[in-house]
Order: C-alpha cells, then sequence, then structure tokens
C-alpha cells in the first residue's frame, strides 16, 4: 500500500513536469544543420541570365512583377496569383487569373535555387519560367509583342531597359499584338513578321523575363521558429529550445526526419530537392489528366528560351541541368516537382493541384499511401493520429517573416 | 555570422566510394576493377556534377575505348537518379569522365556501370550512402 501511494505520487509528478527534452544524436543534429537556414548556400548563379544580380534589373524587375499591364486585359499582374502577403503564391486550388489554370500557383520564395520551374518543370530557369504565364491564355493571356511595345511605350520602362540590354527593337511597324502562342490571329500577325522582326521581338522579350528573375531571385525565406531552434540544439540552449519550439512541435521534428521520412524529398535548407516525385494522387475527375514531369520535359528540351537557346546567356557547358535531364522512365508520369515546406502552413491548399485544403489532409495522404493505378513511390508510415498532429504543429515552425 | 554561409550539407558520405577509391571494385563477372572518384566531395545532395570512372582489366591494365552506360538507382524507392548521366570523354590512363550526376534524396543507391571493350561487356555496381 505504502509503495502503491508512492508509485501514485511519482506517477502524478511526471505529470505536472514538463516533457523531457529530445535529445538529437550526432547524426541527427547534423541533420537538423542541414535543415537551418544557415546553411543555405549562396544564390546559384544563372548563367543564362547576365543581369541575374544586377541591382538595375532588379528594380526593373519588380515593377514589371506588380504590373497589371502587362496582360491581356490589363487587369493581371504576376502579383495577382504570386502575392507577397500569402508567400507569393495564392490561396486557391488551381490559380485563376484571366481564365483558371489546371494547377496551383507555386511560391517564389527561395525559388532561384530550383533547377527546374512550374510543378513539372518544363523551364529551366526563373527568366525563362516567367516567359510563360504571361502568354498563357489563362494567366496574363497577352503576347510578347504587346509586351515588348509596352516597354518601348512607357520612358520608365523604355530607359530602365536600355540601360540594361540596350536599345528596344523599334516597334512601330509591329501589329498590336502578336505571338506564337495567342489567338488564331495573334498567331497569324507573329507569322507575317519577318525573321529578323521576329528575332528581335524574342530577344526583349527574353529581357523582360530576366528583369523579373532578377527581381524574384530576391525573394527568399527568412528565418523561422525552426531556425531559432536548431541554433538553440547547436548551443546546448535548453531555453533558447523551448522558447522556438513546443514539445508536440519537437515531437513533429523528430518524426520529420525519422519515421514519416518527410526529410528524404523535403531536404536542406528549403526543405525541398526541388525535383519530381510521384507521390501517389489518383487523377481528379473534374481535372485533365496530368502526366507531370514525363510532358514537362519535353516541353523543357523544346523551349526556345531554355539554357542552350538563343536567348540564353549561357554558355553550352553550364547548361548541365538540361544536357543530362531524364527524359525517360515510369518515375516520371505523374511525378511533380517536390516544395518547399518554408512557410508552408500560412497558405493552403496543398498538392500541385490544390486537392488538400490542409495539412492535415496532406499528412493522412503520405501516411495511408494508397495504391493508385499507376504505382507511386510512398509507403504507408503508420502514423498515429498524435504523430500526424505533431507532425502538422512542426510545420507550422516553418513559417518566418516574408519579403516584401 | 554570415546567415548564408555555404555549409556542406550533408556529409556523411562514401566511405564506400573512398575505400573503392583506394582498391577500386571488380565487376560482376571479374573482368573489370573499376574505380569511382566525385569531382564534388564530399557529395552534397541536390547539385549536378561529374565524376572520374577509372576502368582497369582484373589484372590491373587500363582498359580505353570502352563503351560505359551508368544507371543510378534507389532500391527503397522505386527510381533512379533525377539525372541520365553520360560518359562524356576518354580521359586517358583508363580515366572516363561521367557528367551529370545528381543525387535528390538521402539514403542508400546504388551506381551502376555497364562496360563494354573489345567485345567484354560486364558492370560493376557501386553502393552509396548519403
Amino acid at each position: 500500500m505504502r509503495l502503491a501511494g508512492f508509485l501514485a505520487a511519482v506517477l502524478a509528478g511526471l505529470l505536472v513536469l514538463p516533457l523531457p527534452a529530445v535529445e538529437w544524436t550526432a547524426a541527427e543534429r547534423a541533420v537538423l544543420q542541414s535543415l537551418w537556414l544557415g546553411s543555405l548556400p549562396p544564390l546559384p548563379p544563372d548563367p543564362g541570365n547576365a543581369v541575374a544580380d544586377d541591382p538595375r534589373a532588379v528594380e526593373l524587375g519588380r515593377r514589371l512583377f506588380f504590373d497589371p499591364r502587362l496582360s491581356g486585359n490589363g487587369s493581371i499582374s504576376c502579383a495577382h496569383c504570386h502575392r507577397p502577403p500569402q508567400a507569393f503564391r495564392d490561396d486557391l486550388p488551381q490559380a485563376q487569373a484571366i481564365g483558371v489554370t489546371a494547377r496551383r500557383t507555386m511560391t517564389l520564395l527561395g525559388a532561384a535555387y530550383s533547377a527546374w520551374f512550374f510543378w513539372d518543370g518544363r523551364k529551366d530557369s526563373l527568366w525563362a519560367q516567367a516567359l510563360g504565364p504571361l502568354e498563357d491564355a489563362a494567366e496574363h493571356g497577352g503576347t510578347r509583342v504587346q509586351y515588348v511595345r509596352l516597354l518601348a511605350t512607357d520612358d520608365t520602362y523604355r530607359t530602365a531597359y536600355s540601360d540594361l540590354f540596350g536599345p528596344l527593337p523599334t516597334v512601330t511597324a509591329l501589329p498590336v499584338s502578336a505571338g506564337p502562342l495567342g489567338t488564331p490571329a495573334e498567331r497569324a500577325a507573329w507569322e507575317a513578321l519577318t525573321e529578323a522582326e521576329r528575332t528581335a521581338v524574342n530577344r526583349a522579350f527574353a529581357q523582360i523575363g530576366k528583369a523579373i528573375a532578377a527581381y524574384e531571385r530576391t525573394l527568399l525565406p527568412q528565418p523561422a521558429p525552426f531556425d531559432r531552434y536548431v541554433q538553440a540544439v547547436q548551443a546546448g540552449d535548453a531555453a533558447g529550445r523551448a522558447a522556438a519550439l513546443s514539445a508536440e512541435q519537437e515531437a513533429g521534428l523528430r518524426l520529420f526526419i525519422g519515421k514519416a521520412q518527410c526529410v528524404t524529398c523535403h531536404n536542406g535548407p528549403l526543405f525541398a530537392n526541388f525535383e519530381f516525385h510521384n507521390n501517389g494522387l489518383a487523377p481528379v475527375a473534374a481535372l485533365p489528366t496530368d502526366r507531370g514531369r514525363i510532358t514537362g520535359v519535353q516541353q523543357a528540351l523544346s523551349d526556345e528560351f531554355n539554357c542552350l537557346g538563343a536567348y540564353s546567356d549561357a554558355p553550352a557547358e553550364t547548361c548541365a541541368e538540361l544536357r543530362y535531364v531524364k527524359t525517360t522512365g515510369r518515375e516520371l508520369i505523374a511525378a511533380f516537382k517536390t516544395p518547399t515546406l518554408r512557410n508552408i502552413a500560412a497558405t493552403g491548399p496543398y498538392m500541385h493541384d490544390g486537392r488538400f485544403a490542409t495539412l492535415d489532409a496532406v499528412l493522412d495522404h503520405y501516411n495511408r499511401a494508397e495504391p493508385v493505378l499507376i504505382g507511386h513511390e510512398l509507403q504507408p508510415l503508420g502514423l498515429t493520429a498524435a504523430e500526424q498532429a505533431a507532425l502538422a504543429a512542426f510545420l507550422h515552425s516553418l513559417s518566418g517573416p516574408l519579403p516584401d | 555570422m554570415n546567415l548564408y554561409a555555404p555549409v556542406v550539407l550533408l556529409v556523411g558520405l562514401l566511405s564506400v566510394v573512398a575505400s573503392a577509391g583506394e582498391t577500386g571494385q571488380l565487376s560482376a563477372q571479374g573482368l573489370y576493377r573499376a574505380t569511382i572518384s566525385s569531382e564534388l566531395e564530399p557529395i552534397v545532395l541536390n547539385q549536378i556534377h561529374n565524376w572520374v570512372l577509372h576502368v582497369a582489366t582484373a589484372a590491373g591494365e587500363p582498359v580505353a575505348e570502352a563503351d560505359i552506360q551508368v544507371h543510378g538507382q534507389m532500391p527503397a524507392h522505386h527510381h533512379g537518379l533525377p539525372t541520365a548521366p553520360q560518359v562524356t570523354a576518354y580521359l586517358g590512363d583508363g580515366h572516363y569522365r561521367v557528367e551529370g550526376m545528381k543525387f535528390q534524396m538521402g539514403g542508400q543507391w546504388t551506381v551502376t556501370f555497364v562496360i563494354t571493350a573489345a567485345g567484354q561487356r560486364d558492370s560493376v555496381t557501386f553502393t552509396l550512402d548519403l
């Protein structure tokens, strides 16, 4: 009886004591260090974009990014979907601009660290990416001739452009709107131009993308509670650890780099390998069949604005990602790019088609890893509800302040 | 402290590569002895880079003019490298440049070289733990 009383007292004591701090092995601390934002290397060079790090290009790009005149109807800027207060994405399952696209808007935070762009990697540089939506009928819905004319007729743009790239092509003889991806009339007007005119427009259009990319390269995630936690762990600062992450978040972190295997693909300081994975998402009846990377890689290879193309500033030998890209294999079918998890919690929905409204739903998907017809890379994780909740709590620790 | 100071992301690598670098590895049928070395050392995830492969006969004679195919695989995940590496140059003395190596996930990888020289085909597989 006395022993039982003693045990009860001990148990009661345990209940009111704070949870013991998670001890990390040296190997685990190395993984934490690899995820720490301080481990982010300098921005990778973009050899295809000669003005990638020119402050004048950053300023021109910033102006272009927020200018709704870069659209077919004068109302859609890049920031329409890449909204600064929402981590440079929106909160819609599929992006909505002039029309509705088939996929979720991707964040621009840390995008410059990726070798491939869009969920299917159909572009191989940030500057080439920026050109895609400008001419997509469902997005900006304009044409390259229209955009080059805008720059040529706006004093601020014309001056900024010529400072960076030399004079714009003469636009007086060009139609109001023409481009190879436009309406039938716009395509016909494009075909009617001389080859020299098309080349000059293409070059100026590419420079628009390079200026926008220079701005987008400045959009980087900022330190989050997780980063303060890692610093506290490395410093042996128990109070700092407790201030940065709750016990539940700490448990979630352990799962993230352990049992739940999230870190396998969500690796490095941006919590993303920016490569392509079939993550077992069955087709959605309401959306067109999306073959993901297997289609995107062919588009990247045939893109006139790719690293090896005429409008790239890159020496061919620097285009290793494009030259040695994988083009075949089942694993490319319905494979989509791993997105960064930095600032992930604030703005759902999630996945390439925005099918999950909450992080809980995402985690449930990975936990179940249910079979789909074409197979996938996942294995069921066997997480309990409490473990799933801890992971979700941890993901909230990856949100830092947003850049302007 | 510089927040963006470059720090090696994952350091745990390649004791296998290191040992292979010293002793080489015999091919499946014993025809060749292959040695690999990475120009990116240590190998970090998500960075495209080159390797140099050395091919010798089992007796240690350098093998020139070999046709070499590269296959990377992650056995636990049923997929391979995100790239399609190629042997792009013979550097002499049995050395070959392998361009386009890139590992996108931590875990166990196998990299297999299928080597054909003078009509003799054999393969050698290296296991890496990244």
